[in-house]
């Protein structure tokens, strides 16, 4: 299984404080919008197969057929995380080797567990498109910082 | 007095919920998180998933043995038992219920014992949730049951560090930063 991360670009501007605070914004802008059923260009996630619909887990999991959010558990998005940042960059992303990763990839992909993608089932969550990403800059230039820490 | 494997005091959730969120947490907002936890280690048991400590990661929960797969399709009247059903796997006229089947292991038989979880009592910034209550059939109650399971290995009135996660952001979503933020981050 690949490491499942994927690299944002900002400006070199940006302090460690101010990375991390965008971080965790593009991180729950992430799961917000893949809550919302929409995947990392805005689309709507594919739907259930019928043999997922009719499974126990769906049943225990409370899902419904209408909202695909990649979340059963909800594990998978709570260990989305910052991996590391530096001077105009930051690295989201999962911990390589976790069963969360491999989750992760299963849905990027569309493969779940099997050799090779399912066609039509990609759910590529991992991104960011970059209006919204620019906002968020935005947010953080011009902010006091976390919990109103001045700058 | 000690805690039993059944009740659990969730003051350790709230600290280190406090610490992540690095400000206290008002008493009127913990019932909402507390509710939030047990929804949270319902279902992860009715998964399958048991979690031995505090933080601790999730673990498969031990397999049922032949005779308990054998008594639980009997119950879903797919079957006879082959064998003499021994008392302590229960009455022979109980419903299996619809969150289980004959041979997963999710601590789930009729499902009385998870869908009892509740918050057992409130006292400042403690709160303890666990099973209660007696069973329709009689026989041990629901915290006696949670209290055998635990003494087999199977342990499930904890959270894992990913569901942490997740009560912490609950909170900052419900009461927290992130309530302000909601349309930022939309």
């Amino acid at each position: 299984m690949a490491w499942q991360k994927f690299t944002v670009d900002i400006p070199t501007n940006l302090k460690p404080d101010q990375r991390r605070e965008l971080a965790d914004l593009v991180i729950e802008h992430i799961f917000d919008r893949t809550n919302r059923g929409l995947d990392k260009n805005g689309k709507r996630f594919p739907g259930y197969s019928k043999e997922y619909v009719a499974s126990l887990d769906f049943k225990v999991g409370g899902k419904s057929k209408s909202k695909v959010d990649l979340q059963l558990s909800g594990d998978m998005l709570a260990a989305m995380k910052l991996i590391s940042h530096s001077s105009g960059k930051l690295l989201i992303g999962f911990d390589n080797g976790t069963l969360e990763n491999d989750k992760a990839e299963g849905n990027i992909l569309g493969t779940y567990g099997q050799p090779s993608p399912i066609p039509g089932k990609q759910r590529d969550f991992l991104g960011i498109q970059r209006r919204k990403l620019a906002e968020l800059i935005d947010y953080v230039d011009t902010s006091s910082g976390i919990d109103g820490t001045n700058k | 007095m000690a805690q039993t494997n059944s009740k659990k005091s969730i003051r350790d959730i709230f600290k280190r919920l406090e610490d992540a969120i690095d400000k206290s947490i008002d008493a009127k907002q913990l019932r909402p998180i507390a509710k939030f936890t047990i929804d949270l280690i319902v279902k992860r048991t009715r998964l399958g998933y048991g979690v031995d400590r505090q933080f601790g990661t999730k673990k498969k929960l031990k397999p049922l043995s032949d005779q308990y797969i054998e008594y639980r399709r009997s119950l879903s009247g797919k079957s006879k038992p082959k064998s003499k059903t021994p008392k302590i796997f229960g009455a022979r006229s109980v419903k299996l219920s619809e969150f289980t089947n004959a041979t997963r292991s999710n601590l789930t038989l009729t499902g009385q014992m998870l869908d009892s979880m509740t918050i057992l009592s409130e006292r400042g910034k403690s709160i303890s949730i666990g099973p209660q209550g007696k069973r329709n059939e009689g026989g041990p109650t629901n915290d006696q049951i949670a209290d055998y399971q635990a003494s087999q290995g199977r342990v499930f009135n904890r959270v894992s560090l990913l569901e942490f996660k997740q009560i912490v952001r609950e909170y900052r979503r419900t009461f927290g930063d992130l309530l302000k933020k909601s349309k930022l981050i939309q």
